[in-house]
């Protein structure tokens, strides 16, 4: 018996660091997704156009939302992959319990959103750079071109936090369909019809985080709800245990 | 063989190809790049594109703001100020500007200079043109010159003035007749870097980010004809278009 004593915390770091080298396959596959998006971007994200008889002008728009919204999809879908069996399974040569292994998954999403969240905002740094030479400059906009730094900041905290709330949201999806399969039809019909009923229900989940127009705030409302999140799907992931 | 007969052939085919990829050839690859990308090379990958990526940030702000379209934050009433002008001019003839470079709106898109030896100066203008306003003045003597300059309104697409991207009209002078032709239809592909969804939902809200940009633009122009004193001007089918500034 050994005499030595071990907190939750060591143990999950441990863990947590352990995961990180066994799922680098996950990272290089965010690479490939934000150099996709970076090539799709380069396309322009949107476009609008008018004519006249002798004249037609069409203007594109640029920026990396692609690149962002591709980001938040592969954190969702890490997320939610984190929670199956083959990836659980990882941490059985690990001495720990559920709460560790929940502890450093939530580290390892956190790692990826901050990761993720700054990559993605910085990829539109390096498409303005690539526009600049290999595009026409005479047809370009100067406005919005050259990004402040502050923008730049505050593009990246809001990405880290967006992420970080969309991983929460995919393990706790992820942890409810582990706990019972029916989750994964009923969550999405669940979502769909509520979609359908309350046509106003997304604008208004929206509305609730970034309605009031404070980066503290929607931080606070963020950083709440995920905790929330995570918290809930800790306890239902422990009563797996438990029940098993 | 049309081409909905090929897409029926080609659409099974690259189905085929799509299933043999996923099935036999990426589960192949996925063995062979996972044997080449281990944790430290993915690690050293990560690092190499996120030291890129930050790298990128002190390139952009060093790159020179040179040679941009520079968009105009009152677009909008630069194209009504240069609505209005274009409609003065057009109906109130009695009160002419007299110099077209300080009117506000519009803007010099070209200069040219023709030599004249004959006595009479007549117009020939491009029917898919669409009508623009000539104005002649007289010069105080007789150079043997006609000065051509012609100006175009404001033209805006989203807070982004083009106008200076506008080509004016094709000029041509042979045998004392002064011809403007249309240029073939011009197509220009503007570009603009928006704040990104991110940052844009904070400053511009939720439904100002969605907010469709507004578009000003017509085709009006504006020539304006220098002549030598002496020479004769018939003005043809075009006396409506064609005003005076001074002299007859």
């Amino acid at each position: 018996m050994s005499s030595k004593k071990v907190s939750l915390m060591s143990i999950s770091f441990k863990q947590y660091s352990y995961k990180l080298r066994a799922h680098t396959g996950l990272l290089n596959r965010l690479l490939l997704t934000q150099i996709l998006a970076l090539l799709l971007s380069l396309l322009g994200t949107s476009s609008m156009g008018a004519g006249s008889g002798q004249l037609s002008v069409t203007v594109r728009s640029y920026s990396a939302n692609m690149v962002i919204v591709f980001s938040i999809l592969w954190v969702m879908i890490v997320a939610v992959l984190l929670t199956t069996k083959p990836y659980k399974q990882i941490e059985m040569p690990l001495v720990g319990n559920r709460l560790t292994g929940n502890l450093s998954d939530v580290g390892l999403l956190m790692t990826a959103s901050v990761f993720a969240g700054i990559t993605s905002t910085l990829g539109g740094v390096l498409l303005r750079d690539i526009m600049y030479f290999i595009s026409d400059r005479s047809t370009m906009a100067v406005d919005g071109f050259f990004l402040t730094l502050t923008d730049l900041m505050f593009g990246m905290v809001v990405a880290i936090l967006c992420l970080g709330l969309v991983s929460a949201m995919g393990y706790f999806i992820g942890v409810l369909v582990q706990a019972n399969k029916a989750f994964a039809i009923l969550i999405p019909v669940a979502t769909i019809g509520a979609l359908r009923v309350y046509t106003h229900l997304g604008q208004s989940v929206v509305e609730f985080y970034i309605g009031n127009v404070s980066l503290l705030l929607f931080a606070l409302k963020v950083m709440i709800t995920s905790i929330i999140l995570f918290g809930v799907s800790m306890m239902v992931s422990h009563r797996m245990e438990a029940n098993q | 063989m049309n081409l909905s007969a090929m897409n029926f052939i080609l659409l099974p085919l690259m189905i085929l190809i799509i299933v043999i990829v996923l099935r036999d050839i990426m589960p192949f690859i996925r063995t062979k790049m996972s044997g080449l990308f281990t944790w430290k090379r993915s690690f050293i990958c990560a690092g190499l594109y996120l030291g890129i990526l930050v790298l990128m940030v002190p390139i952009l702000y060093v790159l020179p703001n040179e040679g941009f379209i520079k968009v105009s934050n009152n677009g909008d009433q630069a194209s009504t100020l240069s609505q209005n002008v274009l409609s003065d001019l057009y109906t109130n003839k009695s009160n002419l500007p007299l110099d077209l470079d300080k009117q506000q709106g519009l803007y010099k898109t070209s200069t040219q200079t023709f030599k004249t030896d004959t006595k009479k100066l007549s117009f020939n203008l491009d029917p898919n043109f669409n009508p623009p306003l000539i104005f002649v003045e007289r010069k105080a003597v007789d150079d043997g010159e006609i000065n051509v300059s012609t100006y175009a309104g404001t033209q805006s697409v989203g807070g982004i003035d083009f106008t200076k991207l506008i080509l004016p009209p094709a000029m041509s002078f042979r045998n004392g007749t002064l011809s403007f032709q249309s240029n073939n239809r011009q197509v220009l592909d503007l570009k603009q870097f928006n704040a990104d969804v991110t940052v844009a939902q904070f400053k511009n809200g939720i439904l100002g980010s969605i907010q469709s940009p507004s578009a000003n633009f017509g085709f009006g122009q504006v020539i304006y004809l220098r002549i030598p004193k002496s020479l004769e001007l018939d003005k043809g089918a075009y006396s409506d278009q064609i005003q005076m500034i001074s002299g007859t």
